[in-house]
C-alpha cells in the first residue's frame, strides 16, 4: 500500500473515532472525576472527596431502594416483552397475509414518543374516568388508583413498557425467523415433529443470536427508563417507582447534588457492564450462531 | 476523477468539522452591556407566566420610561427551578444577567456560594429603605450571614378557601369552622352527614400543607442547633394523624393527586367549583382561577389552642455578584422601583401575590381594592404570624423524605406515626452527613 492511502485510511478510521472520543470518551473520565468531587455547578474550586460521594450513595436507604426498584421493573418489563415480541413474531410469520400491516401496527408504540405514550396511558390509568377501571368496574372487579398506589404504580409503568417494548422485539424476531432456511421447515413438516420440537430444535436455536440482542438492549433499556416515571408519577407515589435513573435525576437537578449524581452514574455504568458481561459469558451455553 | 472526489469528501467533512466546533465555542452575552444611546442595559430573569408574566413585563416598561439611565430587558424562563439552573450556569461561564428572581433555598444557597451581591451598601444609600417596613417573615431569610442578598419582590402562603353558599347551607359560620383543624373536621363531618357536599375540605397533595398543620401544632422541623430533625414529635404524629384519619377513615376529606404538571391542583379547585367539596388549601395565586361571589377565602387554622404558623414565602430579586458595578446600579434602581408601594400594589392586585411591604395598605388605591375584595388581604394577614419557609441545610434530602412521608399518609394510609419515623430516620442520616464535614 503507497503512503497516501495508508494517510487515507488512517483519516477514514479517524473519522469516527474523533466523535466517539469528543463525546463518549471524554464525558466519561469527566463523569468518573466529577464523581471524585464536591463540584457544585458554580465554585470553581473543586475539591477531592475521594471516594466518598460513593459510600455515601452505596449507604443511603434511597439507593438500595431505588436499586431494588431497577431490578424488579427490569425483570418484569425485558422477560414479558421478549416473550410476547417472540410469540407476536411467530403468529406474524406463521401467517400468510397482512405481514406488514401487523408489524406496522405493533412498531408503531416503539416510533411514538415516550412521552405521548406516557401521558396517553396516564388518562387510561385513571381511578375514576380511566377505560381501564371502567372496564374493571363493568365486570364488577375492585378498581384500583393505579398510580396512585405503591402497590400498583410500578406494574402501571410496567405495562406501559412492555406495550411499548413487544414491536421493537417482534421485529428483531420477525427478522431472524425469516432468516430459517425453508427446507428445515419443510422438513419439519415432512417428518411430522411436534410443534413443541419444532420450536425447541429449530426457532429457540434459530432465534438465540437475535435473543441476545434484545436481552443485552431490553436491559441496558430497562436501566435507562426515566420518561415514563416522570410524566406518570414522578417516582411517587411514597418513592415506589423511583428507579436509578430517576434518583439520578433528582439527585442532580432537583438537589443540585452533581457529585453524588455522578457517582451514582458511573455505579449506573458499571451495573450496565457488568450485566452485559455476565450475559456474553453465559451465551456461550445457549447462543447458537449458524 | 476518483482522487478528486478523495479531496473533496476530505474538504467537506473538515468542513463540518470545523463549523461544529465553531458552534460549540462561548458566545458572549451582549445585552447586559451598554449600548449606543448611553442607556446602561441589564437583562432580568425571572420564572412567571401568563398574566403574572404580561404585568412584570407592563412594571419593566413603567420603570424603563420613567428614567433614561436604565433599561432593563425582560428574559421570562420556565419557573423559579429553571431560572436557578440557568443562572448558575450563566455565572459559572461569566455571562450572568443583572437580575433575578429567586426563591428563598436558592437565595441562600448561592448565598453560601458568594456569588450574590451584597445589597447592604445599596440599601443604606436608599434613602427609602425602611427594613422594618419589610414583614418579618420576609427580610429573616433575605440575610445570609447578617447580609442582605436579596429584596423581597413578593410573597406567597397556602390559604383556605371554601363555598359560601354550601357552608350556609350547612349552617356552620366560618370563623367557627375556620378556628382550629379539629372544627374543620367537624365541619367536613357535617357537610358529608348531611349530603351538602360528597366531602368537606381538601388540603392539597403533597408534604407542603402537611407541614404547615404540623407547624401550626408547635412543630419545628430541625432544633434550635440545626443539628436534629424533629420530624417525628408528638406535635407532627398528631396532627398528620388527624389528617390520615379525615381522608381514609371518616373519609371527610380527600386528595386529588398524580397528573400532568398541575392536573391535580385544578382537579381540587373544580372539586370546589362544582360542589363536590366545601373548600381546600390553596395558594394565594389562586384567585385568578376561582368566582368570589361565591368562594371566600379564609386564614389556616391552628391545631387545637395553637395559633397557626404555616409557611410563607419571598421571592426575591437578587443581583450576581460578577457583573459589572453600572449593570448593579441599574439592577438595584429596578429593585427600588419594583417594592415601591404604589408598584407593590398594582402587582398584587393584579396578581394576587403578598405585597412584601406593610406600608403598601397605606395606598389609598390598594386600601380601596382591599375593601372591595377582602379576601385579597387575607395572604398578607396570615403572613403576618407565618414561619418562613424552610431551608434544606441537605439540599434536598429533608424535604424528599417528607414528600415520601405525605404520599404514605395521604394517598396510603399508612399510620402517621410509621411514616414519619422512617421519614425521621432519612432525614437524620442526610443532615449527620452534611453537619460531619
Amino acid at each position: 500500500m503507497r503512503k497516501n492511502n495508508y494517510l487515507l485510511a488512517f483519516f477514514y478510521v479517524g473519522l469516527p473515532i474523533l466523535p466517539l472520543l469528543i463525546f463518549w470518551f471524554i464525558p466519561l473520565v469527566v463523569s468518573v472525576w466529577l464523581s471524585t468531587t464536591d463540584w457544585d455547578y458554580i465554585n470553581p474550586v473543586i475539591q477531592s472527596v475521594g471516594v466518598e460521594n460513593y459510600t455515601t450513595i452505596l449507604g443511603s436507604s434511597e439507593f438500595r431502594a431505588a436499586f431494588g426498584n431497577t431490578i424488579f421493573f427490569t425483570l418484569w418489563t425485558v422477560i414479558p416483552t421478549l416473550i410476547l415480541g417472540f410469540f407476536t413474531a411467530l403468529l406474524i410469520h406463521s401467517i400468510s397475509k397482512g405481514k406488514t400491516l401487523f408489524k406496522t401496527l405493533l412498531f408503531s408504540p416503539w416510533v411514538t414518543p415516550t412521552v405521548a405514550i406516557s401521558i396517553v396511558w396516564s388518562w387510561i390509568f385513571e381511578p375514576k374516568v380511566g377505560v381501564i377501571n371502567q372496564i374493571l368496574g363493568f365486570l364488577h372487579l375492585p378498581q384500583p388508583s393505579w398510580l396512585q398506589s405503591s402497590n400498583f404504580a410500578m406494574w402501571a409503568i410496567i405495562i406501559v413498557t412492555i406495550w411499548k417494548g413487544i414491536g421493537w422485539c417482534m421485529i428483531f424476531y420477525c427478522d431472524a425467523l425469516q432468516k430459517i432456511p425453508s427446507e428445515i421447515e419443510e422438513v419439519c413438516e415432512i417428518e411430522g415433529v411436534s410443534y413443541w420440537k419444532k420450536m425447541k430444535r429449530v426457532y429457540f436455536p434459530y432465534v438465540s443470536p437475535t435473543t441476545l440482542f434484545l436481552i443485552v438492549t431490553s436491559i441496558i433499556s430497562s436501566l435507562q427508563a426515566y420518561d415514563q416515571i416522570q410524566v406518570m408519577t414522578q417516582g411517587g407515589p411514597s418513592g415506589s417507582t423511583r428507579t436509578l435513573l430517576y434518583y439520578y435525576y433528582q439527585l442532580a437537578f432537583e438537589q443540585f447534588n452533581m457529585g453524588q449524581a455522578t457517582a451514582l452514574a458511573v455505579l449506573l455504568i458499571f451495573i450496565t457492564a457488568l450485566i452485559s458481561l455476565a450475559q456474553f459469558l453465559l451465551s456461550k451455553y445457549w447462543v447458537h450462531y449458524n | 476523477m476518483k482522487k478528486v472526489m478523495n479531496v473533496l469528501s476530505v474538504m467537506s467533512i473538515l468542513l463540518g468539522i470545523s463549523l461544529v466546533l465553531t458552534g460549540c465555542g462561548n458566545t458572549k452575552n451582549t445585552d447586559s452591556k451598554e449600548s449606543g444611546s448611553e442607556k446602561t442595559q441589564i437583562e432580568y430573569w425571572y420564572g412567571l407566566g401568563s398574566e403574572a408574566d404580561k404585568k412584570m413585563k407592563e412594571i419593566i416598561q413603567e420603570f424603563n420610561d420613567s428614567q433614561d439611565k436604565y433599561e432593563v430587558k425582560a428574559v421570562p424562563q420556565a419557573d423559579y427551578a429553571e431560572t436557578y439552573q440557568k443562572l448558575q450556569a450563566a455565572i459559572a461561564s461569566k455571562t450572568a444577567p443583572g437580575l433575578a428572581i429567586l426563591g428563598n433555598s436558592y437565595l441562600a444557597d448561592l448565598g453560601s456560594k458568594n456569588v450574590l451581591e451584597p445589597l447592604d451598601s445599596y440599601l443604606k444609600e436608599d434613602k427609602e429603605y425602611n427594613e422594618s417596613d419589610f414583614l418579618k417573615v420576609f427580610m429573616e431569610q433575605a440575610k445570609v450571614n447578617d447580609s442582605v442578598l436579596g429584596v423581597p419582590a413578593y410573597g406567597t402562603t397556602q390559604v383556605m378557601y371554601y363555598r359560601k353558599d354550601l357552608l350556609e347551607k350547612a349552617g356552620i359560620s366560618p370563623t367557627e369552622a375556620f378556628s382550629s383543624w379539629e372544627n374543620l373536621i367537624a365541619a367536613s363531618k357535617k357537610i358529608k352527614e348531611e349530603n351538602i357536599a360528597e366531602i368537606g375540605f381538601e388540603p392539597m397533595w403533597g408534604q407542603d400543607n402537611l407541614i404547615d398543620i404540623s407547624l401550626s401544632n408547635g412543630g419545628t422541623i430541625l432544633d434550635k442547633d440545626q443539628k436534629k430533625v424533629t420530624i417525628s414529635t408528638s406535635a407532627w404524629i398528631d396532627s398528620w394523624e388527624m389528617i390520615r384519619k379525615a381522608i381514609h377513615e371518616d373519609k371527610v376529606m380527600s386528595i386529588n393527586s398524580g397528573g400532568q404538571g398541575w392536573e391535580y391542583w385544578y382537579k381540587t379547585i373544580d372539586d370546589v367549583t362544582n360542589g363536590k367539596s366545601v373548600g381546600y388549601l390553596g395558594s394565594s395565586g389562586d384567585k385568578g382561577n376561582l368566582d368570589f361571589s361565591i368562594i371566600d377565602s379564609a386564614e389556616q387554622p391552628g391545631v387545637g389552642s395553637n395559633q397557626a404558623k404555616p409557611i410563607a414565602s419571598a421571592l426575591y430579586l437578587a443581583i450576581p455578584s460578577s457583573i459589572d458595578k453600572k449593570e448593579k446600579e441599574a439592577a438595584y434602581a429596578f429593585i427600588h422601583y419594583f417594592t415601591q408601594s404604589k408598584v407593590q400594589a398594582d402587582w398584587s392586585e393584579t396578581i394576587g401575590y403578598i405585597p412584601v411591604k406593610e406600608s403598601t395598605l397605606d395606598n389609598e388605591d390598594y386600601a380601596k381594592f382591599l375593601e372591595e375584595k377582602p379576601y385579597y388581604a387575607v395572604p398578607f394577614k396570615q403572613a403576618q404570624h407565618a414561619s418562613p419557609a424552610f431551608i434544606d441545610p441537605t439540599g434536598g434530602k429533608i424535604v424528599d423524605a417528607l414528600k415520601i412521608a405525605a404520599d404514605q399518609v395521604e394517598l396510603e394510609n399508612v399510620p402517621a406515626k410509621q411514616a414519619l419515623s422512617e421519614a425521621q430516620k432519612k432525614a437524620q442520616e442526610a443532615l449527620d452527613q452534611i453537619n460531619k464535614k
